[in-house]
C-alpha cells in the first residue's frame, strides 16, 4: 500500500512535533510504501535538517516539502500584483467572500452563535468556499497573488463589518485585516501546491498520477490542522481515505499560541510551559518537540482581538471540516478525544491509540526486592517547573518523614533549558523543611539526569520503592509510563491523562493537597505485598497498552481496515459515499491498483481490469494465473494501451 | 476550597497561568456558594475579558490545571461548557483593548545604534548628489586638450551610478522600470541636442551633453525622492494602524500622497535654482519644467515600485520613454517624401518653446496619468502591507 504521510511542522524535519513517533511508525511498517508530504513552519526548522543521521528508511519513496512561511513561492511571486481578472476574479470573489463570512460568523459555543442558528450551517459554507478556492488554485496555478490583492482585503472587510459578524470581529481595523490576510495566504498555500498529481484542465497521465497524492491509497495526516488540508483535497478529488492522528490537538495548540501572544512580554514563560505540558503527548511521541516558530494561520498573534478571532475561527472550521470528513481519527488520549468530539468528530470514527514508548531500557530494571524497609526511597523524575509542583511534593514528604523517619526522597531533574529558579527555590525549601540530621544522611537528594549519580531514567527508577508524581498540570505523562514499565508502585496526582494511563494500577490523589498524598505514600510503604502487586499490574498494563509495538500494530490494522473499504472508481467530485449505502469490505482491493516498480526505478500504476467487479485475483484464480503473472499481464496491458 | 485552589494559595504567583487575575485567596471559597462560577470569573477576569472565543477560555483554564472533573464542581459537564458560561457572562471587550499595542511613533528614534544607522542611511541618500556635483565642478578645471576631462567624466559617472545603485537597493525596481528609467535619463542628457540637430537637418556629430545643471539636479533629487517616499510610507503605515475601514484609510492617505508629490516637486524646483546658482548658469523656463516633470515621473514610479507595483511602474516609464523617442523619430521620418506633415507638430512645439518642451510635455502628461493610477493603487491597504517575519 502507498501511504501518504501528511505533516505540518514535523517529520521528516528533525525539529518538530511527533517526529519520533512518525519515525517509529514508518520504520515499523516496512511492508508499506510511504510518501511524506511535509509543510514546514519556519526557516529554523528547515535549516535544522531532516531527522535521522542515516537518512530516511528506503521504503519512504518520496518526500515533498513546502514552506508555510516567508514570501510566496517563486511561481506566485513572478506574477506578483497580478491577481485574477475576469471570470476567475468573479469566482475568487464568490468563494473568498464565502470563506470570509464563514470565518466572521460567531462561534457555535456563544449566545450569538446560537442566535444565528437556523440559517445555513457555517461548516458547509466554509467547506464549499475552501474547495471552491482549491479548484481555482488548481486551474490557475496558485492563489497567493489573489490573496494578497486589494480585492481580498475588500472582501474580508465587508464580511467583517457585516451585521452577521461576531462582536469580536466587527471592530477589526485595517491593519488587523492585513495581518489576517497575510496569515491566511500562508495557511492556504497547500491549496496551490502541485502535490495532487491531477490537474482540472486536463486528464492526468499515469506518470503524474503516480507522482502525487492521486496515486496514494491512504492519506495519514499528523494533526487535524493544515496537515489535513492536502488530505481533504485528495479525499474530495480521488476518494482517498483520510486518517487523522492527533497527540496534541492542533486547534488547542493554536489557542495556546495566541494566548501566549496575548500575555505578551509580561510573563511569556508561563503559558509556554502550559503549551509544553498540554502537548506532552506530542512530545512523548515526538521526542524533540518545541523550537518551531509560530505556525501560519496561527502564530503569536499579539493582542489584536480581531486577528485572534478570525484566525481562531479559521483553525476551528478547518478542524471541524477535517474531523467531519476523516474516515478514522485517532486521538492519543481521552483529553484529545474530548477536544475532537467537541469539534464535531463522530464517536464511531474515533479510536484512541495511545502513544507508544520504547520499553527496552526499562524491562531490565529488577523488581523491587522489598529489602529497603528501614530506608525506603521515593523517586520523582521530571522537569522542575511550577506545573510539576515539587514544592507540594516536599510538603507531602515532610508528613511522610514524620511517620517514617528513615524515608528518603530522590528528585531527579531533567534539564531542558528551563530556568533554574524553580530548582533553587525547591532546594531552599528542602533545606528548611529537612535540616541536616546527625547521621549525615540527607532526607532529600537532588540529582541531575545524566549526571554522576543518576545516569539514566531506568537507573533512577531502579532505586525506587515508590514512584511519586505531584504535577498540578499534566498532559500525557511519559514518565508515568516509564515507571510502569519498571514495575514500580506509583502515587500520582489525578491530573491530565494520569488516571487514564495508570488505570487501577497505582494510587491517585487529588492535586495540590499534601495530606492525601502523604497518606497514600505511607500506605504503600507499609505494605510490601501491595506494592509488588500494584507494580506487576502496572508493568503488565504498560506492556499491553503503551509499547511502540502496540502503537504500530494499531495503525497497521487501521490502514488495512481503511483500505478494505476504499473504492477505486477513478477521480471525480461525486466520490463522497452516500449516507446509508453499505460498504462491503474488500469490494475493491488495493491490488486493483498495484504499484509496480519497473527496472528503471520509475513507477507505473496498473489499471484495474476493465469490467472486473471483484478483486482481480478472484477472477484470475480459476484460470490458474498466479499473482505475479497477473501483475505482469496488467502492466503489459497498460503499455499496450499507452 | 478545591484542591486546585488550595494549591494556588501555596504557590507563588508565578505558578499560575499568565492570564489569571491577581490572587484572591478567598475567591470561590466558602461553604457551597450560590454561584460557584462567580469566584472563577473574578480569578480569570483578565482572560475572560480579552477572550474572543469560549475555546480560548477553555484553553486558559486547562493550562491552569482545571479538568472536566474539577468543572463538575462548578456544575458543568466539562471545561468547554464552563468556558462557555464564563464567556457569556463576561462583559464585551472594551474598545481600547483592540489597540493594545498602539503604533509607537518614536520607534525609529530609539537606541544609539539605530540613530547612527539612520545617519549612515541619510548619508547614502546624499551620495549621488554630492558625487555628481563634485564631478560637475571638476570637469571645467583642467586645461582643454588634455585627456583629463575624459578620465574625470568616466570616474564621476561610475561613482554616481554606483552610489545610485546603493541608494535604490531597497526600492525593488523591476527590470523594465530600470531600463526605461535609464532611457529617460539618457534623453534628458542628450535628447534636446539630438532633436535640435535633427530639426536642423543633422545630426552631423555626436550630440552635445545638456547643461551640467540637469544631472546635478537629478542626482540631488534622488535624495529628495527617497526622503519623500519614506515619509509617505511611514505616515501611511501610521494611518493604517489607526483606520477603522478601507474607505477611511484611503481618504486619509490621499492628502499624504498629494503632499509627498507636491513636496517633491517643490524640492526639485528649488534644487534647479540652487544648482544654477552654484554652477553660474542662467535658468531657462522650458528646461526647468522638463527636469521637474521628469523628476516627478521617476518619483511616482519609485513610489509604485516600493509598494509592490513594479510592473505598473515599468509600464509607465516605458510609455514615457517611447513617447520621447518618438519625437526625433517623427522628425527623421518627415524627411521621407510624402511624410512631411509628420514632423510638423514637433517643429511647431520646439520653435515656440525650445527643444526641452518635448520631454516636458511627455513627462507631464505621463506623470499625470501615473499619479491618477498611484492615487488608486497607493490608497489601498494592500500596498502598505508589512512583511510578517517568520
Amino acid at each position: 500500500m502507498r501511504i501518504a504521510l501528511l505533516t505540518e511542522g514535523g517529520y521528516p524535519y528533525a525539529r518538530g512535533e511527533s517526529v519520533l513517533w512518525c519515525d517509529r511508525l514508518v520504520r515499523g511498517l516496512g511492508s508499506h510504501e510511504f510518501e511524506v508530504y511535509a509543510l514546514s513552519r519556519g526557516r529554523r526548522q528547515e535549516e535544522a535538517g531532516w531527522y535521522g543521521s542515516h537518512g530516511l528508511p528506503a521504503h519512504v519513496r518520496r518526500v515533498r516539502t513546502a514552506p508555510l512561511w516567508g514570501e510566496p513561492p517563486l511561481t506566485a511571486s513572478r506574477t506578483r500584483g497580478r491577481a485574477f481578472h475576469g471570470e476567475p476574479a468573479e469566482r475568487f470573489a464568490e468563494h473568498f467572500s464565502g470563506l470570509a463570512h464563514a470565518l466572521c460568523a460567531p462561534s457555535p459555543g456563544t449566545a450569538e452563535g446560537r442566535a444565528a442558528d437556523g440559517t445555513r450551517p457555517e461548516e458547509d459554507r466554509f467547506a464549499d468556499a475552501l474547495y471552491g478556492l482549491a479548484d481555482l488554485a488548481a486551474e490557475h496555478r496558485g492563489l497567493s497573488a489573489a490573496l494578497r490583492s486589494e480585492q481580498a482585503v475588500r472582501l474580508l472587510e465587508s464580511a467583517a463589518h457585516a451585521p452577521s459578524a461576531s462582536r469580536a470581529v466587527r471592530a477589526t481595523s485595517v491593519s488587523d485585516l492585513l495581518a489576517v490576510l497575510e496569515r491566511l495566504e500562508r495557511a492556504l498555500r497547500p491549496l496551490s501546491l502541485d502535490w495532487y498529481g491531477l490537474r482540472a484542465d486536463r486528464p492526468a497521465t499515469a506518470r503524474e498520477e503516480a507522482a502525487g497524492l492521486a496515486g496514494a491509497d491512504l492519506c495519514h495526516a499528523v494533526g487535524g490542522g493544515l496537515a489535513a488540508l492536502p488530505g481533504l483535497l485528495a479525499r474530495r478529488a480521488f476518494g482517498t481515505p483520510l486518517l487523522i492522528t492527533e497527540y496534541g490537538v492542533r486547534l488547542r495548540e493554536h489557542h495556546l499560541e495566541s494566548l501566549a501572544g496575548l500575555a505578551g512580554a509580561a510573563r511569556p514563560g508561563d503559558v509556554r510551559t502550559g503549551a509544553r505540558t498540554g502537548a506532552a503527548a506530542g512530545s512523548t511521541a515526538g521526542g524533540t518537540a518545541g523550537g518551531t516558530a509560530g505556525s501560519p494561520g496561527g502564530g503569536s498573534v499579539g493582542g489584536a482581538a480581531g486577528v485572534r478571532a478570525l484566525l481562531g475561527s479559521f483553525q476551528r472550521r478547518l478542524a471541524v471540516e477535517a474531523y467531519r470528513r476523516a474516515e478514522v481519527i485517532t486521538p492519543g488520549n481521552a483529553h484529545a478525544r474530548g477536544w475532537q468530539e467537541r469539534c464535531g468528530a463522530e464517536r464511531s470514527r474515533l479510536r484512541t491509540v495511545y502513544p507508544g514508548m520504547d520499553a527496552a531500557p526499562f524491562v531490565t530494571v529488577p523488581d523491587d526486592p522489598g529489602a529497603q524497609e528501614t530506608a525506603p526511597t521515593l523517586v520523582w523524575v521530571g522537569q522542575c517547573d511550577p506545573a510539576r509542583d515539587v514544592r507540594g511534593l516536599l510538603h507531602a514528604f515532610a508528613r511522610v518523614r514524620a511517620d517514617r523517619p528513615g524515608a528518603r526522597l530522590l528528585l531527579v531533574e531533567m534539564r531542558t533549558g528551563a530556568d533554574a529558579s524553580c530548582t533553587r527555590e525547591c532546594r531552599e525549601l528542602a533545606d528548611r523543611l529537612f535540616p541536616p540530621s546527625a547521621d549525615g544522611q540527607a532526607a532529600v537528594e537532588f540529582a541531575e539526569l545524566g549526571g554522576e549519580r543518576v545516569r539514566t531514567v531506568a537507573e533512577a527508577y531502579a532505586r525506587a520503592t515508590v514512584v511519586v508524581r505531584s504535577s498540578a498540570v499534566e498532559g500525557f505523562p511519559p514518565a508515568l509510563v516509564e515507571a510502569m514499565f519498571c514495575g514500580r508502585a506509583i502515587v500520582c496526582t489525578d491530573v491530565g491523562a494520569a488516571a487514564e494511563v495508570i488505570g487501577g494500577t497505582g494510587l491517585l490523589v487529588p492535586p495540590g493537597r499534601p495530606e492525601p498524598f502523604a497518606d497514600a505514600c505511607l500506605a504503600l510503604l507499609a505494605d510490601p505485598g501491595r506494592r509488588a502487586r500494584l507494580g506487576a499490574a502496572a508493568r503488565a498494563r504498560a506492556m499491553e497498552l503503551f509499547t511502540v509495538e502496540q502503537n504500530v500494530a494499531a495503525f497497521h490494522g487501521i490502514y488495512l481496515e481503511l483500505i478494505s473499504r476504499r473504492s477505486y472508481r477513478g477521480p471525480g467530485p461525486g466520490l463522497r459515499e452516500q449516507p446509508g449505502t453499505e460498504v462491503k469490505p474488500f469490494a475493491t482491493t488495493a491490488d486493483g491498483q498495484l504499484a509496480v516498480r519497473l527496472a528503471d526505478g520509475g513507477q507505473r500504476v496498473v489499471a484495474p481490469a476493465a469490467g472486473a467487479d471483484g478483486p482481480s485475483w478472484a477472477v484470475d484464480v480459476g484460470a490458474g494465473v498466479d499473482l505475479a503473472r497477473a501483475v505482469g499481464a496488467g502492466s503489459t496491458r497498460r503499455s499496450e494501451a499507452g | 476550597m478545591t484542591g486546585h485552589e488550595r494549591l494556588r494559595a501555596t504557590e507563588p504567583a508565578a505558578a499560575t497561568g499568565a492570564l489569571a487575575a491577581p490572587e484572591r485567596p478567598g475567591a470561590g471559597a466558602g461553604a457551597a456558594p450560590a454561584d460557584p462560577v462567580r469566584g472563577l470569573m473574578e480569578r480569570y477576569r483578565g482572560l475572560c475579558e480579552r477572550a474572543v472565543d469560549p475555546l480560548e477560555i477553555a484553553v486558559g483554564l486547562e493550562t491552569d490545571g482545571l479538568t472536566d472533573r474539577s468543572a463538575a464542581r462548578f456544575r458543568h459537564r466539562d471545561v468547554f461548557s464552563l468556558a462557555e458560561e464564563l464567556y457569556a457572562r463576561s462583559p464585551a471587550p472594551a474598545d481600547e483593548s483592540r489597540h493594545e499595542h498602539p503604533p509607537t511613533r518614536t520607534q525609529a528614534a530609539s537606541g544609539p545604534g539605530r540613530r547612527a544607522r539612520s545617519w549612515w542611511q541619510a548619508l547614502g541618500l546624499l551620495l549621488p548628489g554630492a558625487l555628481c556635483t563634485v564631478t560637475a565642478l571638476a570637469l571645467p578645471l583642467p586645461q582643454t586638450g588634455s585627456s583629463a576631462p575624459g578620465v574625470i567624466a568616466a570616474l564621476g559617472v561610475t561613482a554616481v551610478l554606483l552610489s545610485l545603485a546603493y541608494a535604490l537597493r531597497r526600492a525593488a525596481l523591476s527590470a523594465l522600470a530600470a531600463t526605461a528609467g535609464t532611457v529617460l535619463l539618457c534623453y534628458a542628457l542628450y535628447g534636446d541636442a539630438l532633436l535640435g540637430a535633427a530639426l536642423a537637418g543633422g545630426p552631423d556629430t555626436f550630440p552635445e551633453t545638456a547643461s551640467r545643471c540637469v544631472p546635478v539636479t537629478l542626482a540631488w533629487a534622488v535624495a529628495a525622492a527617497l526622503g519623500c517616499a519614506r515619509w509617505f510610507a511611514l505616515r501611511a503605515r501610521w494611518r493604517l494602524a489607526e483606520s477603522e475601514s478601507l474607505s477611511a484609510f484611503a481618504a486619509s492617505v490621499r492628502p499624504l500622497l498629494a503632499l509627498a508629490v507636491l513636496g517633491f516637486a517643490a524640492a526639485v524646483g528649488l534644487l534647479w535654482q540652487l544648482t544654477h546658482g552654484l554652477l553660474g548658469h542662467r535658468p531657462a523656463g522650458a528646461e526647468w519644467l522638463a527636469v521637474t516633470a521628469l523628476g516627478l515621473l521617476l518619483f511616482v514610479a519609485l513610489l509604485l515600485c516600493a509598494h509592490g507595483f513594479g510592473r505598473v511602474a515599468g509600464q509607465v516609464l516605458a510609455t514615457a520613454a517611447a513617447l520621447e523617442l518618438l519625437a526625433p523619430m517623427l522628425v527623421f521620418a518627415a524627411r521621407l517624401p510624402g511624410l512631411d506633415p509628420l514632423g510638423k507638430p514637433v517643429e511647431l512645439l520646439t520653435t515656440a518653446y525650445g527643444e526641452a518642451a518635448v520631454p516636458a510635455l511627455v513627462c507631464l502628461v505621463v506623470a499625470t496619468g501615473a499619479l491618477i493610477c498611484a492615487g488608486r493603487l497607493l490608497t489601498g491597504a494592500s500596498a502598505h502591507r508589512r512583511p510578517w517575519p517568520g
